[in-house]
């Protein structure tokens, strides 16, 4: 046998320090997401809360817990925490907007994941050379995305693209909608050409329905009666060139948590993204 | 003018998915398209990874409707892929699936596929899928060039992936390759290794080109030698009719362990594409010297099961397996040591090994380092330094470990060696892609990075058809035996021994 000291249990390597940010009542429900989410166990995991109250305690999950820091020392108690081997992510979970940057310059990646992101949004662009963002607004549109991809990769659909004239967005949450009618508009770059529709719906879905429409194509993705899959229709010259049910992957906060821990590096159309809702 | 690229998938977290495509299984009712290739169009489906416009044919000649088909699609996620449910993707997928029943050496077969295509809108991508018994392969290569079924037609591609075995020996494979190149171009042509469709195999890659710490040391300055194991814990499970006619030699090393080794062995490519990826690889495949067979020292060793104990229990030896002859010299086991003969590596050996029912199931490399010219804590230290190691662990269990030696703690300073472990599990959970999924995915986008060329694999024949005939001609109808459960025959031992080294024991 060859000669090697055994440690105990074997330690998990840990990929990177989470900080959440956040009230408690977000943070307790962060602590609760991670205890379900496939990347926590490889994390090390900092909570601070930005008010008075106590972090509940979820077993085995925090390392470092810091209550009751005043907003403006937030990116102090970060700076403590972190370490230089290991790289920062931040969760944004609430907190002075005004703060983000101070936060941000600190992490390697911010996921934003507050209940109004706008203000954050605002703040956002400036950031953009310094941390890699995102958020989970934009995160739950990655199916989405993908899915209006898909019917691009159709010759005719490219062909008929510059002439689209209409984008109709409905769903009940207008900060998500305007997100994906702003990629759309940045990477198809259509620099005002197209009109733009946000109808708010009162489903409980964020988003539920996007068609686009032009002389010679019409496309739509609609959320599927089930909530789980999406309906895809693309029409050329008034032939259906296809038409398909496409999953819409798991949606729930643990794995979307999960996919953007995965990620390390800047989303370039999500930066394009923000900047055009901002022109 | 259509625009050629999708506006859309820049930076798409969702990979690129593939033009139109049909993809065509010969062998849909075999066992391959049950267990990898149903389940893997699957999950590539649930991904989104499939294209819009996307169908399957299958041909067997077990007469099944489309609908028989389907539901054979729906037991293969039972049995295969653990779904179960009856899910929006698995009916939209079941939708695209459909079959046609005929001989491959028919021509009417041919005739009816064209049709098929021609329905489906043909103009688009297809991808011929050889699910079928080596045999066969030549048979529905030609009838698919005679069909005008191979050639690239103006808009849109044809390409056609092949199964392992590719031949049996050097002849055959050159064979098979001339008449692939008869009716496809390179291009079109996707001969499957599924070791290289496996992610830590795809890491070593990034391991040795996307860090800087790596590559000064990996050459025969550092390196002392380099183990490369594949073992399997399973006999011949049913399948001695095939395995009676390929051995270990044949099975594992010519195909898997030889693209192990040259990913191990290659120069840095200057860019990570198809060809010039598999460019050098080739080089570091010429540079490996044949195989010496003389006598004593003969620098390969075959062996074969006998009965022992393995997976918790007792098992048979490999000339009692059903349909195995009770004569039988087919090798369960081989060991090999390889000369690199380049600037490189000359000098450094190469000890390759793979078997069946070994005690553990285990796929590594191992880097074996020189020891530190001065072991200056010698007299201190209680233990033997060791040299240092790097692990890439291919399967179960993937990831990265590297030994080197740390000073117990405590007032005295004494030595010890010290693992330091990466996991992809730990670091990275979540799905890792099987390597059907990838490698299909791959061929129907084109790439052919992770695909065997012609040149490799008539190389690797080349390597390894002298040393199984010399074993042929032996004629010899006794072969060293190692009891099932053990880490192979003494005479492996003794091969590495010569050289003062031994084995890892994994
Ligand atoms: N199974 C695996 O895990 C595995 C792994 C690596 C490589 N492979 C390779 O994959 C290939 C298929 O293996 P398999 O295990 O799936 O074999 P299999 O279970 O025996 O299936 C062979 C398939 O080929 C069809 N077939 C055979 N002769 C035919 C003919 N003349 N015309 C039309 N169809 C014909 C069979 O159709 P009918 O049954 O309807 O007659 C069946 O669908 C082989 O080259 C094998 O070496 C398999």
């Amino acid at each position: 046998m060859e000669n090697i000291v055994k440690t105990g249990t074997p330690t998990r390597a840990r990929a990177a320090t989470l900080v959440t940010v956040g009230p408690p009542a977000r943070l307790a429900e962060a602590a609760g997401v991670l205890a379900e989410a496939d990347e926590a166990g490889s994390l090390r995991h900092v909570l601070i809360s930005t008010t008075g109250e106590d972090v509940p305690d979820v077993e085995g999950l925090q390392d470092v817990t810091v209550e009751n820091v005043r907003p403006q020392f937030l990116n102090n108690a970060v700076a403590a925490l972190r370490l230089s081997s290991l790289p920062t992510v931040v969760w944004w979970r609430g907190g002075p907007p005004d703060r983000l940057p101070a936060v941000a310059t600190l992490a390697d990646r911010v996921l934003l994941d507050a209940e109004d992101s706008l203000p954050l949004w605002r703040q956002a662009p400036a950031l953009f050379g310094r941390t890699a963002l995102t958020d989970f607004r934009w995160a739950r549109l990655t199916r989405w995305r993908g899915v209006m991809a898909l019917l691009f990769d159709l010759p005719q659909v490219r062909e008929a693209a510059p002439d689209f004239q209409r984008l109709r967005i409905t769903g009940n949450d207008p900060a998500q909608c305007a997100l994906f009618a702003g990629w759309l508009a940045s990477s198809l770059d259509w620099q005002g050409r197209v009109a733009v529709e946000l109808e708010r719906a009162g489903a409980s879905a964020s988003l539920s329905k996007v068609e686009l429409d032009g002389p010679s194509a019409s496309l739509q993705l609609a959320l599927h009666r089930n909530g789980a899959c999406l309906t895809t229709e693309a029409r050329v010259n008034g032939d259906v060139l296809t038409s398909r049910v496409l999953s819409l992957g798991s949606q729930a906060l643990p794995s979307l948590l999960s996919e953007e821990l995965r990620v390390r590096s800047r989303d370039i159309p999500f930066e394009r993204a923000l900047q055009q809702m901002a022109s | 003018m259509v625009p050629a690229g999708n506006p859309l998938l820049d930076n798409l977290r969702i990979e690129p998915t593939p033009g139109a495509t049909t993809l065509v299984i010969f062998g849909a009712s075999g066992d391959l398209t049950r267990r990898k290739l149903l389940p893997a169009l699957h999950t590539l489906s649930r991904g989104q990874r499939l294209p819009a416009r996307f169908a399957v044919v299958g041909i067997g000649r077990t007469e099944l409707s489309d609908d028989d088909f389907r539901q054979q699609f729906r037991e293969s996620l039972r049995e295969h892929a653990e779904v179960t449910g009856d899910d929006d993707v698995v009916r939209s997928l079941e939708g695209r699936l459909s079959y046609i029943c005929g001989d491959t050496g028919d021509p009417a077969l041919y005739e009816r596929l064209a049709e098929r295509l021609k329905e489906i809108g043909g103009a688009d991508g297809v991808l011929y899928y050889l699910a079928i018994p080596p045999g066969v392969y030549s048979t529905v290569v030609e009838r698919l060039g005679a069909a005008g079924l191979a050639g690239t037609p103006g808009r849109g591609w044809r390409r056609v992936i092949v199964e392992k075995p590719f031949g049996t020996d050097l002849a055959s494979a050159r064979a098979l390759n001339e008449l692939l190149h008869r009716h496809f171009e390179e291009d079109q042509i996707f001969r499957i290794d599924h070791y290289l469709g496996k992610e830590t195999v795809q890491n070593l890659l990034v391991l040795r080109f996307a860090n800087g710490m790596f590559e000064p040391i990996w050459n025969r300055r550092y390196i002392d030698h380099v183990q490369i194991t594949a073992a399997e814990t399973v006999g011949v499970e049913g399948r001695a009719a095939y395995y009676e006619g390929a051995g270990a030699l044949r099975d594992m090393v010519q195909n898997h362990l030889m693209q192990l080794l040259a990913l191990v062995a290659m120069e840095p490519p200057v860019e990570f594409s198809a060809g010039t990826v598999r460019d050098r690889k080739m080089d570091a495949l010429k540079a490996v010297q044949p195989v010496s067979l003389e006598g004593e020292n003969a620098d390969a060793v075959r062996a074969q099961y006998r009965a022992g104990w393995v997976e918790r229990r007792e098992v048979p030896g490999y000339r009692s397996e059903p349909g195995v002859g009770v004569e039988s010299t087919t090798e369960t086991y081989v060991a090999l040591r390889l000369r690199l003969d380049n600037w490189r590596w000359a000098g450094v050996p190469f000890y390759l090994r793979t078997g069946k029912r070994l005690p553990k199931r285990t796929t590594e490399i191992a880097i074996q380092f020189h020891r530190p010219p001065l072991e200056i804590f010698r007299r201190v230290s209680p233990t033997p330094l060791m040299s240092n190691l790097l692990v890439i662990n291919v399967q179960p269990d993937e990831g990265i470990s590297m030994r080197f030696d740390a000073k117990i703690p405590g007032t005295r300073m004494q030595v010890a060696p010290v693992m330091m472990n990466f996991r992809y599990g730990t670091t990275f959970p979540g799905e890792v892609p099987e390597a059907y999924e990838t490698l299909l995915l791959d061929a129907m986008l084109g790439d052919a990075t992770l695909f065997a060329r012609h040149d490799f694999v008539e190389t690797s024949w080349a390597l390894v058809t002298p040393v199984h005939e010399a074993w042929e001609e032996h004629g010899d109808t006794s072969i060293p035996g190692y009891e099932a459960g053990e880490w192979g025959p003494q005479e492996a031992d003794s091969l590495i021994a010569r050289d003062g080294r031994r084995w890892r024991t994994l």
